[in-house]
């Protein structure tokens, strides 16, 4: 075993660190999986604005629900004066200039998901995002800070570079594609930091749901015994048996099955605190992801915060190898171009 | 993301060393201020989280981009924050009106979460949010009682009614312990009956100075645990 002294120890230990860190965040990769994901992420937040359609007058409007007055006054919004949380709702009043506004959004928004000048539309879709955020902090949930925090990221990755408008334009503009692109390969450091930005943040999330499912409420008063759903085994019950947000009333009926609704709500538990840890292990992250799948599939259906583990599900595509994902998209694109030659196929079924 | 050795100190594609430094600076503060935005998020809050969440532009940054994380990811926790709340206002009720289930059924109502809203959808969430920040807003008056003329104000508005005395409800929607319906009181099986609602917030609504006050009548007030013992007791 080689000896070193403690300045060459560091020395080392200093040099390691640094050079994994740079290829962990900068080694240039293929964009495709960020691609995918701004075509999802782009149909999610049109989703979500389009949600505010038939309720924004009855929101922002001078009278409405949520006067500019009150949103100002509730914490943590008034917690400190920052100029930089702008929202241009704020300054409309009238349904007209509202709704002049929000059409402008989802256009923006629809560009951005097609991939047309995917640079700025990604920029200015998360504008658009926050503005609705900022405007009405007392109605957002746990959907808005994901729905943010993965638009931002894809800010800094070329998003547009395949599946989009810009492509398609680049390519017939100019069918041989230049030098410095071919000595890239296509790959992108941008692609591996904004990659890498939303892997952690869905780890940290995942982790802290976990954690806090453990921890249970932060403050608990009026005494008197207190039980743990999460650890009793009943917490999806719970979420099962309240009216308002219930999809299926038919899962109801697993009242009579408390094993299977025990072992449902410790996977799930048991999912979000190995997630952040196992996804890095190239063998267990197929398996892993699997399971994730299953368990916030099944949230998305009991949770009442259904759009959020939608966007959970789709921010785990930064976890796919680009080629695994080009391979089922070519392949489904093939398929579909075949029915399309041949219209017997289709017919047929 | 294949392993490839870093032979030179600029290997192509890769950002200068001057933008990697700038980047990594990024990255160590962005993850930082998720970390510290995160840390007063569960369990306990000790003074040192207090402290990492006010650290200098933490907040700001993460309130700026929206990515503030203060939510209940704990999705259910034995409190009351885990059931629905819904806000209904009733139209000129009669005098001595009390709001049993009995004289509901003969009024006019407006609820705030309008009928079309789909169980899974955005708009529903945000109308349960809204309902259920009144619920947490309980005991500050003042606070309490802007809220209310607001969302008041609103539903009022939306309904065309312009005057008049009315009542506002916040109500919470109670759920049934995980056990057979057959062991439940026959009436008790639809969760709409009026004995799985409890009253958090009751006022009358006065109209003066351009806007509807509330004056607080009752409710419970305060922050318990949804399922106590009485709960269960009742249910089976």
């Amino acid at each position: 075993m080689e000896t070193l002294s403690i300045g060459q120890y560091f020395s080392r230990l200093a040099n390691a660190f640094g050079k994994g860190w740079t290829r962990f965040w900068y080694l240039p990769s293929d964009p495709f999986p960020l691609c995918l994901m701004r075509i999802l992420v782009g149909i999610f937040s049109l989703c979500f604005i389009l949600s505010y359609t038939e309720d924004l007058s009855y929101f922002f409007a001078q009278g409405g629900l949520l006067s500019l007055e009150l949103t100002e006054q509730y914490p943590p919004f008034n917690a400190t004066y920052n100029p930089a949380v702008f929202s241009y709702f704020s300054y409309l009043h009238s349904p007209l200039e509202l709704h002049i506004a929000h059409w402008i959004g989802i256009v923006i928004l629809c560009l951005f998901t097609i991939g047309w000048h995917s640079r700025i539309t990604a920029v200015l879709g998360l504008f658009v995002i926050l503005s609705y955020i900022h405007r009405a902090p007392l109605i957002t949930s746990e959907i808005e800070p994901l729905l943010a925090a993965i638009q931002f990221y894809l800010c800094f990755g070329p998003c547009g570079a395949r599946l989009s408008v810009d492509r398609y334009l680049a390519k017939r503009k100019m069918p041989i594609m230049p030098q410095s692109e071919q000595d890239r390969g296509g790959k992108f450091f941008s692609a591996t930091l904004s990659t890498r930005l939303i892997q952690i943040h869905l780890c940290i999330i995942a982790a802290m749901m976990g954690i806090a499912k453990l921890s249970g409420p932060g403050e608990l008063t009026g005494g008197g015994e207190w039980v743990d759903p999460w650890g009793v085994g009943e917490a999806v019950w719970w979420m099962i048996a309240r009216p308002q947000t219930r999809i299926f009333e038919g899962l109801t009926s697993l009242r009579d099955y408390p094993y299977l609704i025990a072992a449902w709500t410790h996977i799930i538990l048991l999912v979000e605190l190995v997630f952040p840890i196992l996804i890095w292990n190239r063998l267990a992250r197929p398996l892993v992801l699997a399971i994730a799948f299953v368990a916030w599939g099944s949230l998305l259906l009991i949770s009442g915060i259904g759009p959020f583990y939608a966007l959970l599900i789709i921010g785990c595509i930064s976890f796919f190898h680009p080629q695994f994902i080009e391979f089922w998209t070519s392949k489904l694109m093939r398929t579909k171009s075949l029915e399309q030659l041949d219209p017997a196929t289709s017919v047929q079924g | 993301m294949s392993e490839e050795p870093l032979a030179s100190e600029n290997p192509v594609g890769f950002p200068s060393p001057g933008m990697r430094t700038l980047l990594t600076l990024f990255l160590f503060f962005h993850f930082f201020a998720i970390l510290a935005g995160i840390a007063g998020n569960f369990g306990a809050r000790s003074g040192l989280r207090r402290q990492l969440r006010a650290s200098p532009g933490v907040q700001p940054y993460l309130h700026t981009l929206g990515i503030d994380t203060g939510y209940g990811y704990g999705l259910i926790s034995n409190t009351a924050d885990d059931l629905d709340h819904l806000c209904q206002i009733v139209v000129n009720p009669p005098v001595q009106f009390e709001g049993t289930a009995d004289e509901m059924e003969n009024v006019q109502k407006i609820n705030l979460i309008p009928d079309a809203a789909r169980a899974w959808g955005m708009q529903k969430r945000r109308y349960l949010t809204l309902a259920s920040w009144l619920a947490a807003l309980q005991g500050d008056n003042n606070e309490e009682a802007n809220l209310v003329s607001a969302i008041a104000g609103g539903m009022l508005q939306r309904a065309e009614v312009e005057s008049g005395t009315h009542r506002f409800f916040c109500r919470v929607q109670q759920t049934q312990d995980m056990i057979s319906l057959d062991e439940i009181e026959p009436e008790l099986q639809n969760p709409n009956h009026p004995r799985w609602f409890d009253t958090v917030y009751d006022a009358d609504l006065i109209f003066e100075d351009d806007h509807w006050s509330p004056s607080k009548r009752g409710g419970r007030g305060e922050m318990t645990q949804s399922r106590s013992k009485s709960n269960r007791r009742r249910n089976r």
